[in-house]
């Protein structure tokens, strides 16, 4: 049984139909990647899988749970965690609460104790805290702890953001755009970064990025999008070589070798 | 580490019981004049409707104007149990808390399940209705509210009621269930996508926040020895936004300054209440265009800090 | 049965000026995305200058058109001084923003004018007329009449003219609007002196229909207003007017039917249950944040 199973999902936003009949089965460890030009309706993949829409119909079913109606704290709960294309961290908060938020939803402790500081309250805070800051160490950045999230570089930004979500303890992370705003150098680890995770978390990932060669570096399998409909899927290779991803993003940026 | 906690808390008890038993000395030998005593018992009771007032709008990000509302539940509700029903005065507090709460839970959780921002709306109306109401219900007084409530708090049940209350709320918001509430107020989006419950906790600091201004209206009505209707209109609620603002969102020390700044000013200026209440409408546009973060920002002055300043003091002096 | 008519045509006629008042809340809300709190203060302004041209001795049509005026160079006025600074701050601030502008229009007012209550010399004859046994009086007409004419005014402004139509571009998309060429902020300050300019419309009929005029007479009506713009669906303005004339008709067969106490509980009740059960409001579309 795969892992994820979303099929005849569709979503559309007063006339606009952002998403038309996706199918996708991800099986336990893959690393996919989602591509399309602007506007194909890739992140609204995403934001129908974390709750944050509803569909307009179809079906999405995650280790054997229906999706549908769940709100995001539930599904992020059962298992899926995401970034945001556009940068939502908490940004007048602490780098290290930023990723205590994310791990202490699995490790709270009552309301009492949290009043009048009890045993749990003191237990429970020294293992969200040393969590944590073990996985900022993974991700470089341990020394940055006690700084404001707002204040940290855009790169480092885009590292906390998958911090924050791997805090979730989740099977399945969703990126979207991890990539953009990156320098070369800054996406070549990047790359190196999201298959270590992978490896190391035992996670699957499904991928949204723009710099091509971030997805066919990284990538098993992509899907591309094209006007909310798949056009085409593939390994990395068949997926250069298509007639149809080139003709979608010829006028674009077209595709990237 | 841990044996510098001890000695910072050790030195906040010694601070908190000199303050305690200096103003005690002062009221128990009529050093105090009764304006003085009348002005020190509001600065307690508006520190803690600021605190739990900035529970809501400062740590969660939701507009509440209808504390002065709450404050009326919980003193009317503490009254009709010790005047009427003839209960202690603590259990008339518990149930002052108790039904703020639940009025509390009853407006919060429809209007802020899905637009915080209406909130605001929904709680300035509440807190009109229950003035309207409490001037229609002859079992309460009506108009004229209700007199002779017996003095049953003293300065110990106000100074340590409002140490009480901010040592509750500093516990909560340096929890997990503050950050959560934290996290919201910073982006609900992504808070709700770290597994956070964001109709839970805006709910959850909504009721508290209520509770505590039930607390506050417990504890004025059996000082004060009248509550009336009009004392718990809008224009209280104002009042607290305006030393919530003023000392800044999301921070504690802010708001006993805030509190104690505006009493002072109410104080100076009870007789010109249109010149006060637009010289606060003023500061509240002011504050929010150039200075959201109040005086105080999010920061606290803590023994932390304090004890940081301290070291600077040492190292410079030590560099002389 | 009768008395259930005569009840209705009552809550028409308040129902209209809650109308009035939620079309402009729902504008603002629209471009926005700001409950303007000063809305039901403008309202009080208008009340005010309308008072003032009329005892000055001008007929009811000059007061209520000098009084619109004077209220869109208002509502211009506190976009630019209290609003715009905030438009890219916090919810919460441009909320806090807004009260502080409400309350400094309303003791502002107090402390020149005194919080005394006063009252419209008579503009209009005051007959009442009897329609099988349910009376019209000329307020009614007067209410109903003006409230025609505007809205119809409205419509022609925000569907037939070209100003009309950036309003609605830059309450769709602001940034779009921008690229296209629109000016948004002066867009902006348009929606606010139109909603501000019916806000004073309805001030003056609200002070001749409760023959009172004074500081506060602002509160209530503006907050129910605003519970009829969300009725309706907020950011809609035919949601707004039906929201207001629904409101208005539920508040005139409460306190007609015994319960004149909970009349001003009857909006918030209102408020509350729409939330819980179509928070998008009667007209309104469900409107999804982009992520
Ligand atoms: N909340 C919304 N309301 C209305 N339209 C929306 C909404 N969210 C997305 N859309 C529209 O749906 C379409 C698909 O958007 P989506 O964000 O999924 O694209 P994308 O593939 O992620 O593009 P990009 O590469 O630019 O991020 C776009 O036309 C967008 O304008
Ligand atoms: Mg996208």
């Amino acid at each position: 049984m795969p892992l994820l199973e979303v099929s005849k999902l569709s979503k559309s936003f007063g006339g606009l139909v952002a998403l038309y009949n996706f199918n996708l089965a991800v099986e336990q460890g893959e690393l996919i990647g989602l591509i399309g030009p602007n506007g194909a309706g890739k992140t609204t993949v995403f934001n129908l899988l974390t709750g944050l829409y509803p569909p307009s119909s179809g079906k999405m079913v995650f280790a054997g749970k229906d999706l549908r109606g769940k709100k995001p704290h539930q599904i992020t709960r059962m298992g899926i965690a995401r970034t945001f294309q556009n940068i939502r961290l908490f940004g007048n908060l602490t780098v290290l609460d930023n990723v205590k938020i994310a791990y202490q939803s699995g490790h709270n402790y009552g309301l009492i104790p949290a009043f009048f500081r009890l045993p749990p309250f003191q237990k429970k805070e020294k293992e969200i805290e040393e969590a944590s800051l073990e996985l900022l160490e993974i991700f470089r950045l341990r020394e940055r702890a006690g700084e404001r999230a707002a204040n940290l570089p855009y790169g480092e930004q885009r590292r906390l953001e998958i911090a924050r979500a791997l805090a979730t303890k989740p099977r399945l992370l969703l990126l979207d755009e991890p990539a953009a705003g990156m320098n070369p150098q800054e996406t070549k680890e990047l790359q190196s970064l999201i298959r270590w995770i992978r490896d190391h978390f035992q996670l699957t990932v499904i991928l949204i990025e723009h710099d091509m060669s971030l997805v066919m570096g990284v990538c098993e399998r992509v899907v591309v999008l094209d006007y909310g409909s798949i056009i085409a899927e593939g390994t990395p290779e068949e997926i250069k070589e298509d007639p149809r991803v080139i003709e979608a993003y010829l006028g674009e940026e077209g595709v990237a070798s | 580490m841990k044996e510098k906690n001890w000695f910072q808390t050790l030195i906040i008890f010694i601070v908190l019981f000199a303050v305690y038993g200096v103003v005690q000395l002062g009221i128990s030998e009529n050093l105090i004049s009764d304006y003085y005593q009348t002005n020190i018992f509001l600065a307690g009771i508006n520190i803690i409707l600021a605190a739990t007032l900035n529970l809501i709008n400062g740590f969660t990000g939701h507009l509440s104007l209808g504390h002065a509302g709450f404050m009326a539940v919980g003193a009317y509700t503490s009254v009709v149990v010790t005047m009427k029903l003839g209960y202690p005065f603590p259990l008339a507090v518990l149930a002052g808390m108790v039904f703020a709460a639940v009025v509390g839970f009853i407006i919060g959780l429809p209007t802020l399940r899905l637009r915080g921002d209406y909130l605001a709306i929904a709680t300035l109306g509440f807190g009109e209705i229950i003035r309207v109401i409490l001037v229609n219900v002859e079992y309460l007084g009506g108009a004229t509210g209700i007199l002779g409530i017996p003095r049953l708090v003293n300065w110990t049940w106000l100074f340590w009621g409002t140490v009480l209350t901010l040592v509750l709320i500093r516990n909560f918001v340096r929890s997990s269930h503050g950050r959560a509430c934290l996290a919201i107020r910073e982006n609900e989006i992504a808070a709700e996508m770290m597994g956070v419950n964001s109709t839970y906790y805006k709910v959850l600091a909504f009721v508290l926040g209520a509770a505590g201004a039930g607390f506050a209206g417990s504890l004025y009505a059996h000082y004060f020895y009248v509550i009336q209707p009009s004392k718990f209109s809008f224009l209280l609620s104002f009042d607290i936004l305006v030393m919530v603002m003023v000392g800044g969102l999301g921070s504690l020390t802010g708001s006993c300054v805030g509190a104690l700044l505006l009493t002072v000013l109410s104080a100076l200026l009870q007789n010109f209440p249109e010149f006060r209440m637009v010289l606060y409408a003023v500061m509240l546009i002011i504050s929010a265009i150039y200075r959201p973060q109040g005086l105080f920002g999010d920061k606290e002055i803590s023994a932390q800090l304090l004890s940081r300043w301290g070291g600077i003091f040492r190292a410079t002096s030590r560099s002389e | 049965m009768q008395e259930f008519f005569q009840q209705l045509l009552n809550g028409l006629s308040l129902g209209s000026i809650y109308a009035l008042i939620a079309v402009g809340y729902t504008m603002v809300y629209g471009i926005i995305q700001l409950i303007n709190f000063a809305h039901g203060d403008v309202l009080m302004v208008g009340a005010y200058v309308g008072l003032g041209m009329a005892l000055a001795g001008f007929g009811l049509v000059p007061s209520i058109l000098v009084a619109m005026l004077v209220c869109a160079v208002l509502g211009v006025v506190l976009e630019r001084v209290a609003y715009r600074p905030l438009r890219n701050a916090s919810r919460l601030a441009a909320l806090t923003s807004a009260i502080g502008a409400s309350l400094f229009l309303e003791y502002g007012m107090m402390a020149v004018f005194s919080p005394r209550t006063r009252s419209y010399p008579v503009l209009l004859p005051d007959k009442i007329y009897n329609f099988y046994g349910i009376r019209i009086a000329t307020k009614d007409f007067l209410i109903l009449g003006t409230t025609l004419v505007l809205v119809v005014f409205l419509q022609y402004i925000v569907y037939r003219t070209k100003t009309g139509k950036a309003m609605r571009a830059v309450s769709f998309d602001k940034d779009a609007a921008r690229l296209m060429g629109i000016n948004v902020d002066s867009t902006i300050a348009v929606t606010f002196a139109l909603g501000s300019a019916l806000a004073a419309a309805a001030g003056v009929l609200i002070g001749i229909y409760f023959n009172a005029v004074y500081p506060l007479m602002g509160l209530m009506p503006g907050l129910k207003a605003f519970v009829a713009a969300v009725l309706g669906g907020i950011g809609n303005i035919p949601g707004a007017m039906v929201g207001g004339i629904l409101l208005g008709m539920t508040e005139a067969l409460v306190s007609g039917y015994g319960g004149s106490m909970f009349r001003d509980a009857v909006a918030f009740a209102i408020l509350i249950l729409i939330l819980l059960v179509k928070p998008t409001g009667l007209l309104g579309t469900r409107v999804e944040e982009k992520v």
